[in-house]
């Protein structure tokens, strides 16, 4: 009877100490930092993730070559061409950010984001939790709420950093801090419908237009709005596949489906 | 002194399981994932005194709250109770062997998954059920192996059992 009741009061003990570093830890996301046990953790536990995250890269590219080797070595082929090609363009495109930059120094514009970007390892991915660790933080000059994404698209959003790491909501998270601005791909002079996507599931996001009447159909590009001073304008974010009108509220959403594979990166940027 | 061996034995498959699970959790074999850290509990477990259970699971509640910054008491909570259930069935006789170390596994990953699918409801919750049970068995799979090498070190219960 004893013994059952020390153990009875061990587990409270345990939960309260759970509760009460639960508590720091919220405390510290709500401020955008993490806090110092979780921090702790991640530092320690961090070399033999990285060795056993090589052991595992190193035997799935073993597998792979072994089983693609040709139509690898053809793929690298043709990529050396693509960047030869890309190459060419990198001197106008110089030629034309300066220009801007001129012209924004002109008017008394503020820098625009998305100029700069850090590339980062992902080191961590908990699907159940649409959170990703990235090897990159503070020392990097990272903040909360910078995005995150790939060649391929925008991946989420830096919601803790601290001094070697950080994490990133992804866009398919359904907590509020994940909504951002979004705009239907429009070539000019058409006006972009514009709206809020927010994530509903492991791979749906669901955008909800700001004007009901605004035409939108399967298979539209969705991207990011720019309205934030730190999201930049046009990174995409997904394809439009299903279209939902809601007479009773006036209200017209897009299901879309992301376009980053979430489950399988590796690798990604953040963008400053 | 052989307990405080277990103590470490305990702490280093803890440790070794959360560098796993920071690394290894997300990627599939044949479509299946493992929960390294539910693998370590429950090994460690069949080891271990009913508050020896309890803290171990504590412990790989914190372990995985402060990797995914998820809010860490529903996985505290979820893997105490598992760890502590795990060592009150193994503590009360049964003979340990490998199935004994399946069962255990698989016990673990759908108490503490379903415990913490009423904490935090996921977005979908027929596919973290399906989740659920392809990890129960991927686990109780791994488990037999780690159980095999735990039980090299940690030898006959009563030398090995870890007291807290």
């Amino acid at each position: 009877m004893k013994r059952q009741r020390r153990e009875i009061a061990l587990l409270i003990g345990l939960a309260a100490l759970g509760f009460l570093l639960a508590h720091f830890q919220s405390a510290a996301r709500a401020a955008g930092s993490t806090d110092t046990v979780s921090s702790m953790v991640r530092q320690l536990i961090a070399p033999p993730a990285r060795g056993l995250s090589a052991i595992a890269d190193l035997a799935g590219d073993s597998t792979r070559a072994l089983a693609n080797g040709r139509r690898l070595e053809e793929e690298n082929k043709r990529l050396r061409q693509f960047e030869a090609a890309a190459n060419r363009f990198q001197s106008t495109i110089d030629s034309m950010q300066q220009e801007i930059d001129s012209l924004r120094k002109l008017g008394h514009w503020d820098r625009s984001p998305g100029r700069e970007k850090v590339a980062a390892d992902v080191i961590g991915i908990f699907p159940h939790e649409s959170r990703i660790t990235l090897n990159v933080g503070l020392d990097h000059g990272l903040k909360r709420g910078m995005p995150v994404a790939t060649y391929e698209g925008l991946v989420g959003r830096i919601e803790t950093v601290d001094r070697s790491t950080s994490q990133a909501l992804l866009i398919t998270s359904t907590s509020l801090g994940s909504r951002i601005g979004a705009l239907i791909q429009r070539a000019p002079p058409n006006v972009p419908p514009a709206g809020l996507i927010r994530g509903t599931g492991p791979a749906l996001l669901t955008l909800e237009l700001a004007d009901p009447a605004a035409t939108v159909v399967n298979g539209d590009t969705v991207i990011t709005g720019g309205f934030s001073d730190q999201i930049p304008r046009g990174i995409v974010i997904g394809r439009v596949i299903a279209v939902q009108d809601d007479p009773a509220f006036g209200r017209r959403t897009a299901l879309v489906a992301p376009r980053v594979l979430l489950g399988n990166i590796r690798e990604v940027f953040v963008i400053k | 002194m052989r307990g405080w061996i277990g103590v470490l034995v305990a702490g280093i498959v803890l440790y070794l399981a959360a560098a796993a699970e920071q690394s290894l959790g997300p990627r599939t074999l044949f479509g299946g994932r493992f929960d390294y850290l539910l693998i370590a509990v429950a090994c460690v477990c069949l080891f271990t005194s009913r508050k020896g259970g309890a803290v171990a699971g504590f412990f790989a509640g914190l372990l995985y709250g402060a990797l995914d910054g998820a809010n860490m008491w529903q996985y505290v909570l979820t893997r105490t109770l598992g760890g502590y259930f795990i060592a009150i069935v193994a503590s009360g006789g049964i003979e340990r062997s490998l199935f004994a170390a399946f069962l255990a596994a698989v016990f673990a990953t759908i108490f503490c998954q379903l415990t913490l699918m009423f904490l935090a409801p996921p977005p979908a919750v027929l596919p973290f059920l399906l989740d659920t049970i392809s990890t129960a068995v991927y686990n109780g799979v791994l488990a037999m192996a780690v159980y095999a090498v735990l039980n090299r070190i940690l030898g006959p219960r009563k030398a090995g059992t870890v007291h807290f």
